[in-house]
């Protein structure tokens, strides 16, 4: 975590991933009550640095300067705030000796990704609905502000300030700790912590409006987190699955858009662009996820993942195998955007006309309705078979349909390819 | 400890012909500025922070010193006696963060390189003083 002293820079998200380090671990020490305490301690030694590190030179070791400048913040507030009674004094001390530690140091370093684990742990308790949770991770472990969060989610400021309002609010009543839970309830927490990280992983991967820097590191940060569980003493093979495929699907993140800005299908994606390390993290948490028996949806999911990472080009992805995976994904999960999903996968190993055939049964899905990918495979699939009248009419309908203005012109490109051909 | 004395204006025209400028920043303190930052994520500030930095690398650097977080001292002189008393400003928003000395041509110049100034994003103010010898 030191900065090289030579070039004077900082580390690429140094702030962003002590900023998370340092709330989770004042946070332990202050009482999760405290959480918007910790927080503020935690802005406080950022504005510190920005107000001196421009005049003074970046100090020698940044993070340890950081965490020094928040405990001694913190202690301040501490001695002012008249409601923690008699235990100011032990906090005081705490804090004092937690203000001399490096975070740099192994023994540091262990206790504060258990700090971290922790909060994640408590972000994701069942007792807070399941949007201010993810708000809530994004905020305190994840060291997002409340604008970058309505940005990534295109949702309104005062609505995701609102609900983390709320949410701690709601620790502070409830009186949740940062404990971690034990046997079965072990098992429920841990689930929706996957589940937290999924929804964060995919509202990042999901191509919309949004800005697609902030988007991606949505993603990583999501990857970061499974990771930090599953190095952990509770993960389960699940963890390692979900890690697999975020690592495996976020390789492909470079090579989704094109110069020009528009879509590439993953068949047609330039595979030299796909994240070398990112791919290799992937099949290294794989191989983990294979250990005992479980195979949890993340499985499946990562083992379809993996089969296209696996292709040397588009000639020899194995689409039996991954159609074979649709349909266990479909047991696990009878969701009509997994049956679509798999009809693509059936087009590839049968061909169109029983790819079209495994269309036919979402189409009239409510869920489904005004979804503008089930109409584009549909089209696809069309147009394929030669019927291209009905193709255009399926791309028409498509491009009116809420989408992205890169999918929209992908669409566009599709409904003049059934004039021409 | 920087004595920052208000010139009359017409020291500070002959000031003119000199080919430094020294700028200060007002700090991050006052509370408009700091609302402004503490909606800042951690990602931002250290954006910020870096964008700082850069600035005060920039070829038209002389000089930059980090001033105390106060108000300061100013000594006037009343029926021919020294009074000192805190100033020279009364709001804590004019908290001068610190300064810089950059080589300019003139105020024209001086103004020109100073927009460049990160601060300026945040919502903070400059103040530029001609000073003598270049």
């Amino acid at each position: 975590m030191t900065p090289s002293p030579e070039t004077g820079t900082l580390l690429e998200h140094l702030f962003r991933h002590q900023a998370g380090r340092m709330v989770a671990h004042l946070a332990r020490l202050l009482g999760p009550g405290n959480l918007q305490l910790a927080e503020e301690t935690v802005q406080e030694a950022m504005l510190r640095a920005l107000q001196t590190w421009p005049y003074d030179g970046l100090p020698e070791n940044p993070a340890a300067w950081l965490f020094r400048v928040a405990y001694n913040a913190a202690i301040d507030a501490v001695r002012r705030n008249q409601l923690l009674g008699e235990k100011t004094d032990a906090l005081v001390t705490e804090l004092s000796r937690a203000a001399i530690l490096v975070p740099n140091d192994p023994d540091i370093e262990e206790q504060l990704r258990d700090d971290e684990l922790r909060m994640i742990f408590m972000c994701c308790h069942p007792e807070i609905s399941r949007d201010a949770r993810v708000a809530l991770s994004l905020k305190t472990v994840g060291g997002f502000s409340v604008r970058e969060i309505s940005r990534a989610f295109l949702a309104d400021e005062a609505a995701i300030a609102q609900r983390l309002v709320r949410a701690k609010r709601q620790i502070r009543e409830e009186r949740l700790t940062l404990e971690m839970p034990r046997g079965t309830e072990l098992r429920r927490r841990l689930d929706s912590v996957l589940d937290v990280l999924y929804f964060m992983f995919n509202e990042g991967y999901t191509v919309n409006e949004g800005e697609s820097l902030i988007r991606q590191d949505l993603c990583l940060e999501a990857l970061r987190l499974a990771r930090l569980v599953a190095s952990s003493s509770i993960t389960e093979p699940r963890v390692d699955a979900l890690a697999a495929l975020m690592a495996l699907k976020s390789a492909r993140l470079p090579a989704r858009i094109d110069q020009a800005g528009d879509l590439v299908l993953l068949e047609d994606q330039d595979r030299s662009r796909w994240d070398p390390h990112l791919i290799s993290l992937g099949f290294h948490h794989f191989d983990r996820s294979m250990a005992g028996d479980e195979l949890s949806e993340y499985h499946v999911q990562a083992a379809i993942a993996a089969a296209h990472a696996r292709a040397a080009g588009p000639q020899s992805i194995d689409w039996p195998m991954i159609l074979h995976m649709y349909d266990q994904l479909l047991a696990i999960n009878p969701s009509p955007v997994v049956a679509l999903n798999r009809a693509v996968a059936v087009a590839k190993v049968r061909g169109p006309a029983e790819g079209l055939a495994a269309v036919a049964p979402v189409l009239n899905d409510p869920k489904l309705r005004d979804y503008h990918l089930l109409l584009s495979v549909q089209g696809h699939l069309l147009l394929e078979l030669g019927r291209r009248v009905d193709a255009a009419a399926c791309f028409r309908a498509a491009m009116a349909c809420s989408c992205s203005e890169p999918e929209r012109r992908f669409l566009r490109r599709k409904l003049e390819g059934c004039a021409s051909e | 400890m920087t004595s920052l004395r208000k010139l009359n204006t017409s020291k500070r025209r002959r000031m003119l012909r000199d080919h430094v400028a020294a700028q200060r920043l007002s700090t991050n303190n006052n509370p408009a500025n700091k609302k402004h930052f503490q909606g800042l994520s951690p990602e931002e500030m250290q954006k910020a922070v870096e964008k700082y930095m850069a600035w005060a690398k920039t070829p038209f650097m002389r000089d930059f010193k980090r001033l105390a977080e106060d108000i300061g001292r100013v000594i006037r002189c009343e029926n021919g006696k020294p009074r000192t008393a805190d100033g020279p400003y009364s709001e804590t928003k004019e908290i001068l963060g610190g300064y810089y000395t950059i080589d300019a041509a003139n105020y024209d110049e001086a103004v020109k390189l100073s927009l460049t100034h990160p601060h300026l994003e945040h919502g903070g103010t400059i103040e530029i003083r001609q000073v003598w010898g270049s």
